[in-house]
């Protein structure tokens, strides 16, 4: 049961932070769609490692999160300077405002 | 000499590289711009030490932390190869920006910032697991980010770099993704253990996780390599950097996908060929025709070359087709040639576009017109490189396209080796024509400035480069053979 609801959780908080992230035109909403993802391919480590062990004793996906989560959190920073560069430059969050910013 | 193991000693010179900049830019009060000798010095160092007899003679390893990450480092020929190319560009790219940055401000934190671009992506290049390679790319990936918006107080950096990060960022997690999937599968990220639990056969059910693993790996390095469909950020991104980290950007950066693909999407690709055989072609076949006919549209000399870069990411992807459809080693080979090749093309050509865009201040090729008879120097280091990207022998360019297409021709793959022909033809056009342009024109621009010298010496050392091995290919190939040989167990079809 605690197996399918990581599971389930994470591919949801996945999915969850790709939609932020291809649909939304804020770009701290954007931002904030790459932490959820993040957060989301954490908790799959977490539920695989529970799924091999059977119990959280493997420490092999342990370290790669703790590890994970410092990438996350550098990543983020640098999101979160330039969101602050881009306000600062252009007055406005939306990435349909910029100009070149078109995926 | 070895000082405690040769991957740690590697690993702590290109370190140092970065460390040492903040502590002497503490130190040294004025004229900042020359804390790039510290880069040449370090890969200078780097090369020396890479190229003793019993550093390149035999395989070294190295494990730290033992049971608890299980991670792995490997110094074979394949990572021998790529921080062979890694180093040889870092060189000429640091003398560059001694001049061409010698105006910017923050000049501690770029060479910081491209000391931990290398470290990484030298790193990267070592590791034998899934998440010591993840570690590493995120160090370059990260740094590259901030390097692209380097020059926040114009607009163009800044858009670019906010695209750069989140399509980049999204690929890295969605990467991470697949290999916490993969981690379920197998129960250990070593490739070895991969490879063993790959080709021990997986049947029925089971086939549906490596398959989504798989894409995830595909997707996140396609992004970093910039092959079709994922290559949207590039042209904005690589022609916004400063100049030097372009080269960089272009020439080494995006091979970090293509290592990647290489060591460890390659054996899921090799396992599921029915799946992945047309996706292969059809973005090997799309990725080349599309960025040169792009290329062919383009007006600003530093796009041109952006989606020039893409398009030889289709050149190597052939390398790949036919080294898992029939060629083996030979394909892989050729696909390692012409990451060199094109590492030194690409790298040249935007280096000699930065000595451009420091003397002219204008990247529009109407610009360009007739500037090859006010600077000699930086005109016919821009033309080598343009000849060796269109594949003009005897140039690098020419003997790795050569060896590619012949590879596909021998895996059978005719379409491959039909589109990669004719794509030479078509790149050959538009990199004559800009090189027409730049010799054969009336001067529109009149302009005093002259060449700086640390930027010449650059432009020199590469030209050099180029020249020795357009005429002895066989440093060239050997090199790339020996990477293809390391990487040979990976796949089932010798």
């Amino acid at each position: 049961m605690i197996m399918e609801s990581l599971l389930f959780t994470s591919v949801a908080l996945v999915a969850i932070g790709l939609y932020m992230v291809s649909t939304k035109k804020n770009l701290m909403k954007i931002v904030i769609g790459l932490e959820i993802l993040a957060t989301g391919v954490n908790l799959s480590f977490i539920a695989m490692g529970y799924i091999r062990t059977g119990g959280l004793t493997d420490p092999l996906p342990q370290a790669i999160v703790v590890t994970a989560i410092v990438l996350d959190g550098v990543l983020v920073g640098v999101a979160l300077a330039l969101t602050l560069v881009v306000f600062r430059r252009f007055k406005t969050l939306d990435v349909d405002k910029l100009r070149n910013l078109r995926w | 000499m070895i000082l405690v193991n040769p991957v740690v000693d590697i690993l702590l010179i290109s370190g140092l590289a970065a460390v040492i900049v903040p502590l002497l830019g503490g130190l040294v009060r004025a004229e900042k711009r020359f804390l790039g000798i510290v880069g040449v010095l370090a890969y200078i160092a780097l090369l020396a030490y890479l190229l003793q007899p019993d550093v390149w003679g035999s395989i070294h390893r190295y494990e730290p932390f033992q049971g608890l990450f299980s991670s792995s480092l490997t110094l074979d020929g394949f990572s021998k190869f790529f921080i062979l190319v890694f180093s040889i560009l870092a060189i000429p790219v640091y003398l560059h920006s001694i001049d061409y940055m010698a105006r910017d401000r923050n000049l501690v934190l770029y060479y910081t910032l491209t000391g931990i671009m290398m470290f990484g992506l030298i790193g990267l290049s070592m590791a034998d697991d899934l998440f010591t390679f993840f570690v590493f790319w995120e160090a370059m990936a990260i740094s590259s980010y901030v390097l692209v918006g380097f020059r926040y107080h114009l607009d163009e950096p800044v858009e670019a770099a906010v695209k750069y990060l989140v399509m980049s960022g999204v690929a890295s997690l969605l990467m991470l993704y697949g290999i916490s999937i993969i981690y379920g599968l197998v129960g250990s990220l070593r490739i070895s253990a991969v490879v063993a639990y790959l080709q021990g056969g997986v049947t029925g059910q089971a086939i549906y996780p490596v398959l989504l693993a798989a894409t995830l790996l595909f997707i996140g390095f396609g992004v970093k390599a910039a092959y079709f469909p994922f290559w949207t950020w590039l042209p904005d991104a690589h022609p916004a950097a400063p100049s030097p980290i372009s080269a960089l950007l272009s020439g080494i950066v995006i091979k970090a996908g293509i290592v990647g693909l290489a060591k460890f999407a390659l054996p899921f690709i090799d396992l599921l060929d029915e799946v992945f055989y047309p996706i292969l072609v059809i973005v090997t076949v799309v990725t080349i025709t599309l960025a040169n006919l792009m290329a062919l549209m383009q007006s600003d000399v530093k796009r041109l070359l952006a989606y020039s870069s893409i398009a030889n990411i289709g050149f190597v992807l052939i390398g790949y087709v036919s080294a898992l459809y029939g060629a083996g080693v030979v394909g892989l080979a050729a696909a390692f040639s012409h990451v060199l090749s094109h590492a030194l093309g690409k790298g040249l050509a935007f280096l000699a576009v930065g000595g451009i865009l420091y003397v002219l201040h204008s990247r529009a090729i109407v610009d360009l017109e007739g500037f090859g008879k006010r600077y000699p120097g930086l005109s016919i280091a821009l033309m080598i490189a343009l000849l060796s990207l269109s594949g003009l022998p005897p140039l690098p360019g020419f003997w790795s396209k050569w060896l590619l297409i012949l590879s596909a021709w021998e895996a059978g793959e005719y379409l491959i080796a039909g589109v990669g022909v004719f794509n030479s033809v078509l790149a050959a056009i538009y990199y004559l024509w800009l090189f027409q342009r730049i010799f054969f024109s009336e001067p529109r621009i009149e302009s005093r400035v002259e060449v700086p010298g640390y930027l010449l010496t650059s432009l020199t050392i590469l030209i050099f480069i180029m020249v020795a091995i357009g005429i002895y290919p066989e440093l060239m190939y050997s090199y790339a053979f020996e990477a293809a040989k390391a990487l040979a167990p990976l796949l089932a079809t010798p």
